[in-house]
C-alpha cells in the first residue's frame, strides 16, 4: 500500500514538473491576451470605442470591463474576431456594418474655403484658394475629420467597394457546414482515396465526361464580363451603355503603367452599362461586371494583323500581342500570360512544359482540347517558348490521358517541332505547375519558390491555344472549353462557352436540392449558390453533385496524420486548422512553418483524405485570407502614417520659416528703431 | 482503398481487438465478456450524458466508435473476475474524466481508457489483484454461473477464492526471479507462460492487420517494444527477468498496438512518436522492475501522454533552427 502511494506520489511529481515546464516554455510562445486582442483592433486610435487609444480598449474588453463591440471603424469582423478569440458570443454592432468609406467633395456647393485643407491629416484633399476641392479617394482614410471644418457642410462620406482581396471567408464550423450543405466548402467525396507521401492516389470521375461529344453551349440572354484583374483590382470599362461591340471589341484600356490585359466582348451586341454581380469567390463576393446583351449574329471585331512567321518574330512584339489579345492563364488563375513570360524570360528559362496534367478527378476540359486541337497547342506552345526564350518544350500528360497523349504525339510529329512528350502517372495534385516539373525535367522548385528558379515555365494547354489564335490568327481569347459534370447533372460533357455567361445558362436549373454546384472542379472548386456567377477565363468546369459525392458531416480530429503525409507543402493542417478554430495566432506570423497558412496553396490534398471530413482547405484559407487582408491594413496604415507625418514636417516647417520671418522682421524693426533713435539724438545734439 | 471514416477507423480498431478478446474468453471464461459489457454500457451513458449536457448532438458522438474501443480496452485489461460496478467505473470515469472533460474526442491529453484503468486500480487494487488461473477451454476456470454470481453480487464463489492465481508479473514483483522457474504448481493443461504467450499471439495479430492497413503508424509499436527490449536488457543485466519474459507478458503487446498507438493522445510528429514510444516502454519496464505494482504500462502510458505536447513543440522547435 505504501509503495503504491509513493509511486503515484513519483509519478504526480514528475507529469507536475513535465506540464510546468512544457506550461512555461509554452508560456513564452504565446501574447498574453491583451496583445492578441490589440492585434485584432484597426488601430485608428480614433477613440470612438470611448477609451484613449486602441491599446487601451484591448485592456478593458481583456479585463471584461468593457463590451466586444465598441470599435466602430472595424466593423463586425472586428467584433467577431474579438468574439471568437475570448469564446463569448458576438454582439453586433448597432449599425449594419457598411463597409470602408471615403470623403466626397460635393463640387457644386464647395466655395473653395480651403479649411478642409488643414483637417485633414494625411492630405487627401487637393484643391486652391477659390478653386474646386478634391478627395483622393485612395488617399482618404475615412476619419471623417474634414466634415466639420466644411463651413458649407458639403462633403461627405460614400461608401466604396472593398477590394476582393480584402475580403475573408467565413470560417467554416460544424454548425454551419451541416446547416448549410449547399455552401460546404470542400471536394467531393471520391469512393477510392489513399495517402501518399505529398500526395493522394485517388480514383478519378473522367469517364463521366470523356466519351460525350463537345458541344457549344447558345449564346445568353445577357453576358456579364467581370471588370477585374488578376489580382482582384478594377478595371475601367473604356465602352459606354449604348456603345456596340463586335466579338473581340477590347472593352477595357490597357493602362500604360498598369501591367493590365485588356478583355475584350465576347460577343458582339449592345452595351448595356456596368452592374454589380455576384462572383465565383470563396467569401461570395461580388464585383462590377459590363453587362453585353448579344445581337445574335456574333460579328467579329476587324482582327489584329496576324504573324506571319511567329516563330521568328521578335519576342517583345509577340509579348506585346499575347497581351493585346487578352490571354490569361487558363488553368485556373487567370494570370496574365505576358507577365508570365516575360517574367520567365527574365529568369533566363531553357525549357517549356506544356502542362497537360489536368490532375482534377472530374476535369476532361484540357485532354479534350488537345484531342481537338493538338496543332494548334504545339505551335502555340513553339510561339511562347519563341516569347519567352526556351529553347526546349516538353509536353506532360497524364498517364491515363491516352488519346490526347497520342494526338500531341501525331501533332509533334506532323510539325517539325522537337518536342518530348512525357506521360505522367502521378497523385493528386500532380498538375500543380511546381509539380510537374519534377517529372518532367527532374528538376526540383525549392518550397515557396515558382518554376522559373530552376529555369522552367509551366503553360496550361487551353492557354497555348489562346496563344495561337492570338498571334496567328490575331484573334482575342473570348472564349473557352468548360467540363460540365458530376452526379447531380444529366447533360454532361465538354461545352465551348462565351466568357461572361452566367452559370445558369450552361446547367440552367439542373442540380439536386441540397447538393452543391461548385465552378472550377470537383477538389478545388468553389460551391456557389447564386446561378448569375459568370465564368470567367480560368474557370475549367462546373460541377453539380450526387448525393454519393457529397462530403460527410465533419467528425472531431483524431489526430491521426492522415493530412499531414499528403500536404504537397509539407503543413500540418490538422494543428492549423486546431489553432485557427481556436482562434491562436490567426493573422499573426506563425511559430513553425509547417503551421503556416500563407504556405498552402489550398490544394485540399488533406481534405480527400481526412477520415473525419474536416473542411481543412476552408480552414486555412481562412487563415490566409485574414493574414492578407491584416497586411493590406497595415501597408495601408502605414503609408497612412506616412502621409500625416509627412505633413506634420512640412507644416513643422512652415512653422519655423515664419518664425524665422517674423523674427528678422523684428530685427530690421528694431534696428530701424535705433538708427531713428540715433538720427534723432543727432538731430538734438545738433540742434 | 476505400475512404476511410473515423467511425470506420475506430471499427477496424475494434475488429483487430477481437482475436485478444477471443482468447481472452477461451482462457479465463465468461467474466471477460461480462467485464466488456459492463465497461461499455456504462461508457456510452455517460458519454451521452456528458455530450447532451455539452450541448452536442448525441447521435454522431456514440457511432464515432472510440467509446466501444475504450470499453474493449478496459475488458480486456481488467481481470476476468469482477463484480459489475468495477468495470462500469473504470467505463464510465474513461469517458467522463478521461475524454469529456477535455472536450470530447480529438481533444483528450490522456488515453481514455487507461484513465478508467488506472482509476479502478487505484480504488480497487485488492479486487484487482485477483485473476484466474488461464485454462484452456471456455468458462473451465471458473464456471461461467459463478463468474456471473460474482459479477452480480460481488460475492466472492468459493471456487473461484480456491483458484486465485498471480499472474507470472504479480510472481515477479512478490517472490523474484525465482518464481519464474517451472513449479508444476496447480497448472492444468496450459502452461501459464504459454497462455500469455497465445494472448500475445492474439494482440500481435490484430496489430500486424492495423499496421498493413495503415490505420496505426508503425512507429509507435515499434518504439514501444523497441524501449521495453532495450530496458528490459539493461536490468537484465543487473539481474532482471529476461528480455522475452518482458516481451510477452502482461500488457506490453496490447499496449505496443492498441494504446499507445491512439492518435490523439500520441504526439504528431514522427521524430517524437519514436521518442515517446520509446520512453513508455523504458519507463514500464522501470516500474516492473524497480517499483511496487506487478504492471507500470498504465502509468506509463499516461506519464507519456502529459509530455506528448513538449515532445512535438521540441521536435518543431529543433527543425525550425535546422531550417532557419
Ligand atoms: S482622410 Fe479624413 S480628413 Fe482627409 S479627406 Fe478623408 S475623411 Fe476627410
Ligand atoms: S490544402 Fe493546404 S494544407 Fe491542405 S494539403 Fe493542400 S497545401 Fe497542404
Ligand atoms: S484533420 Fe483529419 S486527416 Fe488530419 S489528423 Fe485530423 S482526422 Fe486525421
Amino acid at each position: 500500500m505504501l509503495s503504491a502511494v509513493l509511486t503515484i506520489t513519483a509519478i504526480a511529481g514528475v507529469c507536475g514538473i513535465g506540464l510546468g515546464a512544457a506550461g512555461r516554455r509554452l508560456a513564452s510562445q504565446q501574447n498574453p491576451v491583451v496583445d492578441r486582442i490589440d492585434a485584432l483592433l484597426p488601430q485608428t486610435q480614433c477613440g470612438q470605442c470611448g477609451y484613449p487609444g486602441c491599446r487601451a480598449y484591448a485592456e478593458a474588453v481583456a479585463s471584461g470591463e468593457a463590451p466586444v463591440n465598441l470599435c466602430t471603424p472595424g466593423g463586425n469582423a472586428t467584433v467577431n474576431a474579438i468574439a471568437e478569440l475570448l469564446q463569448v458570443e458576438p454582439e453586433p454592432i448597432e449599425e449594419a456594418d457598411s463597409g470602408p468609406k471615403v470623403a466626397f467633395i460635393d463640387e457644386s456647393q464647395c466655395i473653395g474655403c480651403t479649411r478642409c485643407l488643414p483637417a485633414c491629416p494625411v492630405d487627401a484633399i487637393v484643391g486652391a484658394q477659390r478653386q474646386m476641392h478634391t478627395v483622393i479617394a485612395d488617399e482618404c482614410t475615412g476619419c471623417e475629420l474634414c466634415l466639420d471644418a466644411c463651413p458649407m457642410d458639403c462633403i461627405t462620406m460614400e461608401p466604396v467597394e472593398p477590394p476582393l482581396s480584402s475580403r475573408v471567408r467565413p470560417l467554416p464550423t460544424p454548425e454551419t457546414t451541416s446547416a448549410h450543405p449547399e455552401q460546404r466548402p470542400g471536394p467531393l467525396r471520391h469512393r477510392e482515396v489513399a495517402p501518399r507521401r505529398g500526395g493522394v492516389a485517388v480514383d478519378d470521375a473522367k469517364d463521366l465526361t470523356r466519351p460525350e461529344p463537345v458541344r457549344t453551349a447558345p449564346l445568353p440572354e445577357e453576358l456579364a464580363v467581370p471588370l477585374l484583374d488578376h489580382a482582384g483590382a478594377r478595371l475601367d470599362a473604356s465602352v459606354a451603355a449604348g456603345d456596340t461591340v463586335y466579338r473581340g471589341t477590347p472593352v477595357t484600356g490597357t493602362p500604360i503603367d498598369k501591367p493590365g490585359v485588356p478583355l475584350h466582348a465576347p460577343t458582339s451586341g449592345t452595351v448595356r452599362g456596368v452592374a454589380r454581380r455576384p462572383i465565383a469567390h470563396p467569401a461570395g463576393a461580388s464585383a462590377s461586371c459590363l453587362i453585353i446583351e448579344p445581337d445574335g449574329t456574333d460579328t467579329p471585331e476587324a482582327p489584329m494583323p496576324a504573324f506571319t512567321d511567329p516563330l521568328q518574330a521578335d519576342p517583345d512584339a509577340l509579348l506585346e500581342r499575347i497581351r493585346d489579345a487578352g490571354v490569361r492563364g487558363m488553368g485556373g488563375a487567370g494570370f496574365p500570360t505576358t507577365l508570365k513570360l516575360a517574367d520567365a524570360r527574365r529568369s533566363g528559362v531553357d525549357t517549356l512544359v506544356i502542362n497537360a496534367v489536368e490532375c482534377d478527378t472530374y476535369l476532361t476540359c484540357d485532354e479534350t482540347l488537345l484531342r481537338q486541337r493538338a496543332a494548334a497547342v504545339v505551335h502555340g506552345a513553339r510561339i511562347a517558348a519563341q516569347a519567352c526564350g526556351a529553347g526546349r518544350i516538353l509536353a506532360a500528360v497524364k498517364y491515363s490521358a491516352t488519346e490526347a497523349a497520342a494526338a500531341v504525339e501525331a501533332a509533334v510529329e506532323a510539325s517539325d517541332a522537337n518536342i518530348q512528350v512525357v506521360r505522367v502517372d502521378a497523385n493528386y495534385p500532380a498538375g500543380n505547375e511546381r509539380h510537374v516539373v519534377y517529372p518532367t525535367t527532374g528538376r526540383t522548385v525549392p518550397p515557396g519558390a515558382r518554376p522559373p528558379a530552376v529555369g522552367v515555365v509551366c503553360q496550361n494547354v487551353a492557354t497555348l491555344d489562346a496563344i495561337y489564335h492570338g498571334v496567328c490568327e490575331g484573334q482575342p481569347s473570348v472564349a473557352r472549353l468548360v467540363s460540365v459534370t458530376g452526379g447531380g447533372i444529366e447533360a454532361r460533357g465538354n461545352y465551348w462557352v462565351r466568357v461572361g455567361t452566367p452559370v445558369a445558362a450552361l446547367i440552367g436549373d439542373a442540380g439536386l436540392p441540397g447538393h452543391r454546384t461548385l465552378v472550377g472542379g470537383g477538389i478545388m472548386g468553389t460551391p456557389i449558390t447564386d446561378r448569375r456567377i459568370p465564368l470567367t477565363h480560368g474557370m475549367n468546369g462546373v460541377v453539380l453533385e450526387g448525393p454519393e459525392e457529397a462530403p460527410l458531416d465533419e467528425q472531431p480530429c483524431i489526430s491521426c496524420g492522415r493530412c499531414a503525409e499528403v500536404c504537397p507543402e509539407g503543413l500540418e493542417p490538422f494543428e492549423m486548422a486546431r489553432r485557427i478554430r481556436a482562434g491562436v495566432g490567426v493573422g499573426e506570423a506563425p511559430e513553425h512553418v509547417e503551421l503556416d497558412p500563407m504556405r498552402c496553396t489550398g490544394c485540399s490534398s488533406c481534405e480527400l483524405v481526412c477520415p473525419s471530413s474536416k473542411p481543412l482547405a476552408a480552414i486555412t484559407g481562412h487563415a490566409r485570407d485574414v493574414a492578407r487582408a491584416r497586411m493590406r491594413e497595415r501597408e495601408q496604415a502605414e503609408h497612412a502614417r506616412q502621409r500625416y507625418e509627412a505633413k506634420q514636417a512640412r507644416e513643422a516647417r512652415r512653422q519655423r520659416e515664419k518664425e524665422a520671418a517674423r523674427r528678422r522682421k523684428r530685427k530690421t524693426v528694431a534696428a530701424q528703431a535705433e538708427q531713428q533713435q540715433q538720427q534723432s539724438q543727432s538731430e538734438t545734439t545738433e540742434g | 482503398m476505400a475512404a476511410p471514416t473515423t467511425p470506420s477507423i475506430m471499427g477496424q480498431v475494434a475488429l483487430a481487438l477481437l482475436p485478444g478478446a477471443g482468447v481472452m474468453l477461451w482462457l479465463f471464461g465468461l467474466g471477460v465478456a461480462l467485464n466488456i459489457a459492463a465497461a461499455l454500457a456504462a461508457a456510452l451513458a455517460a458519454e451521452a450524458a456528458a455530450v447532451r449536457l455539452r450541448g452536442r448532438a448525441v447521435g454522431p458522438a456514440l457511432t464515432d466508435g472510440s467509446t466501444l474501443v475504450a470499453a474493449l480496452i478496459i475488458g480486456i485489461a481488467l481481470p476476468p473476475l469482477l463484480p459489475f460496478w468495477i468495470p462500469a467505473v473504470a467505463g464510465a470515469l474513461a469517458v467522463l474524466l478521461g475524454k469529456q472533460a477535455y472536450g470530447g474526442l480529438g481533444q483528450n491529453v490522456f488515453n481514455p481508457a487507461m484513465v478508467g484503468y488506472l482509476a479502478v486500480l487505484l480504488a480497487f487494487p485488492k479486487a484487482l489483484s485477483l485473476w484466474p488461473p488461464p485454462e484452456a477451454g471456455l468458462g473451465a476456470a471458473v464456471p461461467a454461473g459463478e463468474a456471473l454470481g460474482y459479477f452480480l453480487t460481488g460475492a466472492l464463489p468459493p471456487v473461484a477464492d480456491a483458484m486465485t492465481h498471480a499472474t507470472p508479473l504479480d510472481k515477479l514483483s512478490t517472490q523474484g526471479l525465482s518464481a519464474l522457474a517451472p513449479s508444476g504448481g496447480p497448472l492444468r493443461q496450459l502452461d501459464a507462460a504459454g497462455a500469455w504467450l497465445w494472448l500475445g499471439g492474439a494482440f500481435t495479430l490484430g496489430g500486424l492487420a492495423l499496421l498493413a492497413r495503415d490505420i496505426i503508424d508503425w512507429r509507435l509499436p515499434a518504439g514501444v517494444l523497441g524501449g521495453t527490449a532495450a530496458t528490459a536488457g539493461l536490468l537484465q543485466l543487473s539481474g532482471g527477468a529476461p528480455v522475452t519474459f518482458h516481451l510477452l507478458s502482461g500488457a506490453t503487446l496490447l499496449v505496443a498496438f492498441f494504446i499507445a498507438t491512439d492518435p490523439v493522445s500520441a504526439p504528431r510528429e514522427p521524430g517524437a512518436r519514436l521518442v515517446y514510444a520509446a520512453l513508455i516502454g523504458a519507463v514500464a519496464m522501470v516500474i516492473r522492475e524497480l517499483g511496487g505494482h506487478p504492471d507500470g504500462f498504465a502509468f506509463a502510458v499516461l506519464m507519456l501522454n502529459a509530455t506528448a505536447p513538449l515532445l512535438d513543440y521540441t521536435v518543431r522547435q529543433r527543425r525550425g533552427e535546422r531550417t532557419t
